[in-house]
């Protein structure tokens, strides 16, 4: 109730001090695409229409996104109007202060980051709503390298602030984060620090996490190495290959479920059921990227997740075409290889593969 | 009478020619002059050509240094933004309004799937502290009397290009046209000055195109809309936080 209150708030009040004529960006983007659903047994097949309206002030930001399903296996149209971020902004002399919906995101460029604000997937889009929160956000920039920032998160079903402090030493990008999280009689708190550097023409990067249920007295560390690299064709001047991967290392205990949240989409029905898939003391998970340039307009790409305790993998194939300066196509297929009880495998709860062609135009 | 006539006239013919014969380093430092910016602020669109299709993209930049921070403006990538500081690059992701440190290597890819790599872009030293330089000859190119000067990369120097012959106006001092070469001494790129214009007393290419020679039909043509010099740039433009 609070939150929507705070909400309502904000967009009277930007309602009340601002106007489309004095908004410096107006803009938007319409999607339309076709999800294919392959289950073991079955198919289901969804036509979806979005679209993306957003105006951009000096001080403030206000974009509405509505979405129109159509399952054309059981003929149900769904339409959805959200708000995807309203807030007004603020510079104060040393301060910048942010109120509203806004996109919390601690991303430092990896496929799967486990010291987030929020967990999510990036490389599977599931970070995209989850990064929207009410809150309130202070930022306070040291040099312009370093800053600090807490938020504070406006929601009914939890209490939540997150505190980062982000710098650079020796070219290397560093962050601290924090953030504590209050539900009902469960109070946890995750402390991570990541880094993001090169070695020569490699980069590379890091994070640690510690995951802690302070009611239950369970912590659960997580490691990730990560790298990137590209390689020219044509000795050097022509097209681009770019690799990216990634090794995770989750400790298998209680605190595992909430730190897989990181790679979205992944459905277990309890925490049971994933600490017994193994054996040993740790998840490991293998993540590859690899995208190559056709030409200026399209690039195609694979992304993989493999866990390397039962071997089973996640294919994500993916073509996009920039078919004008605002038309682009994307073709991306999800494939789960793992059987039933395998972690990257389908059972009854996920399809064995999706199929997503989308249309794009932006203006 | 006549030996003191014909000393001062062959005296003379020396002198005047060594006074008025010009090295290739002067004239890059001329073009330096012009060329080179210490602080300026852009409006320009890049258009990019590959077969028959095009894509446009604007952008505004502000330049101070060996930093440079860009904002596109064009409506796929409304929002996106780049800062420059000595060799690192910062990207900002403008839907979840996130600031990346982009991996060094990322620098020589081509800038929002220009030919322009991002090194291309913003390469700031001066040219004289790049290479060396040698005047190989003189020609006329678009109508204009030329200087084709080769410059070879200095000895340890980090540059996009081992060599570049450049076609200089020897009136204007301004490049019109240059050809990059590998180390293997293959074509790699050239670019040609299509227009100029005399901007706060200085000469600067106000729309080029290059040409990507190892594509077939390729090419992006840079154009300037506007071009400030020297203009007050706020104190903490190049950050993280104005990235925000």
């Amino acid at each position: 109730m609070f939150s929507k209150r705070i909400l309502f708030i904000t967009i009277v009040f930007l309602l009340i001090v601002t106007s489309p004529s004095l908004a410096y960006q107006f803009g938007g983007e319409l999607n339309t695409g076709v999800n294919a659903l392959f289950y073991e047994n079955t198919n289901q097949n969804l036509i979806y229409e979005n679209v993306n309206l957003e105006l951009i002030f000096e001080n403030a930001n206000f974009e509405i996104t509505a979405k129109n399903n159509y399952d054309y296996t059981d003929d149900n149209y769904n339409l959805d109007i959200s708000l995807k971020k309203a807030y007004i902004r603020h510079k104060f002399k040393d301060i910048r202060l942010t109120l509203g919906k806004q996109p919390v995101s601690w991303s430092f460029g990896s496929l799967i980051n486990t010291v987030d604000y929020n967990l999510g997937a990036e490389t599977l889009d599931q970070e995209t709503s989850a990064k929207y929160v009410n809150a309130l956000e202070l930022s306070y920039p040291i040099n312009w390298y370093s800053s600090l920032s807490l938020v504070n998160e406006f929601n009914p079903d939890y209490d939540k602030i997150g505190f980062r402090a982000r710098t650079l030493v020796k070219d290397y990008d560093i962050s601290l984060n924090y953030v504590n999280k209050k539900v009902n009689n469960q109070n946890n708190s995750r402390l991570g620090l990541s880094l993001k550097g090169d070695i020569g023409s490699v980069g590379i990067y890091g994070s640690v996490l510690n995951l802690n249920n302070n009611t239950n007295n369970i912590s659960t560390n997580a490691y990730m190495l990560g790298s990137d690299y590209s390689y020219i064709l044509d000795g050097g001047y022509g097209n681009r290959l770019y690799f990216q991967g990634e090794y995770h290392m989750i400790e298998n205990n209680e605190g595992i479920f909430e730190v897989l949240n990181s790679l979205g989409g992944i459905v277990f029905s309890s925490e049971e059921q994933l600490m017994n898939m193994f054996n040993s003391d740790y998840l490991k998970i293998l993540l590859g990227n690899v995208s190559y340039n056709i030409n200026d307009f399209s690039s195609i790409g694979v992304f993989s997740i493999t866990s390397l305790d039962d071997g089973s993998t996640a294919l994500i194939p993916n073509y996009s075409n920039q078919l004008s300066s605002n038309t682009s196509l994307n073709i991306n297929l999800s494939y789960l290889s793992g059987q039933e009880d395998d972690f990257f495998g389908s059972g009854q709860l996920l399809p064995k593969a999706v199929l997503n062609v989308e249309l794009s135009y932006i203006f | 009478m006549k030996k003191i006539t014909l000393f001062l006239i062959i005296s003379l013919f020396i002198f005047s020619t060594s006074v008025l014969a010009i090295t290739a380093e002067e004239i890059i430092q001329h073009r330096d002059d012009n060329e080179f910016i210490k602080t300026a602020r852009i409006e320009s669109t890049m258009i990019i050509n590959n077969r028959g299709r095009k894509l446009e993209k604007s952008m505004v930049s502000l330049i101070e240094g060996d930093n440079g921070l860009t904002e596109f403006i064009n409506p796929m990538d409304r929002g996106t933004k780049f800062l420059k500081r000595d060799d690192n690059l910062w990207m900002f992701f403008p839907d979840a309004e996130d600031v990346v440190k982009l991996s060094g290597h990322m620098l020589e890819r081509g800038m929002m799937g220009s030919d322009f790599s991002y090194k291309d872009m913003m390469e700031s030293e001066k040219y004289l502290e790049l290479y060396n330089f040698e005047l190989i000859g003189e020609e006329e190119y678009q109508g204009r009397e030329c200087y084709k000067i080769e410059a070879t990369k200095v000895e340890g120097a980090e540059v996009s290009y081992y060599k570049r012959i450049s076609w200089i106006d020897k009136e204007r001092f301004i490049g019109l046209k240059e050809e990059l070469y590998a180390e293997s001494g293959r074509l790699l790129k050239e670019i040609v000055v299509t227009r100029t214009e005399e901007i706060q007393g200085r000469w600067y290419p106000m729309e080029s195109t290059m040409e990507n020679k190892l594509r077939e039909n390729t090419s992006t043509t840079f154009i300037i809309n506007s071009i400030e010099f020297n203009p007050e740039i706020p104190e903490g433009t190049f950050s993280l936080e104005s990235l925000q």
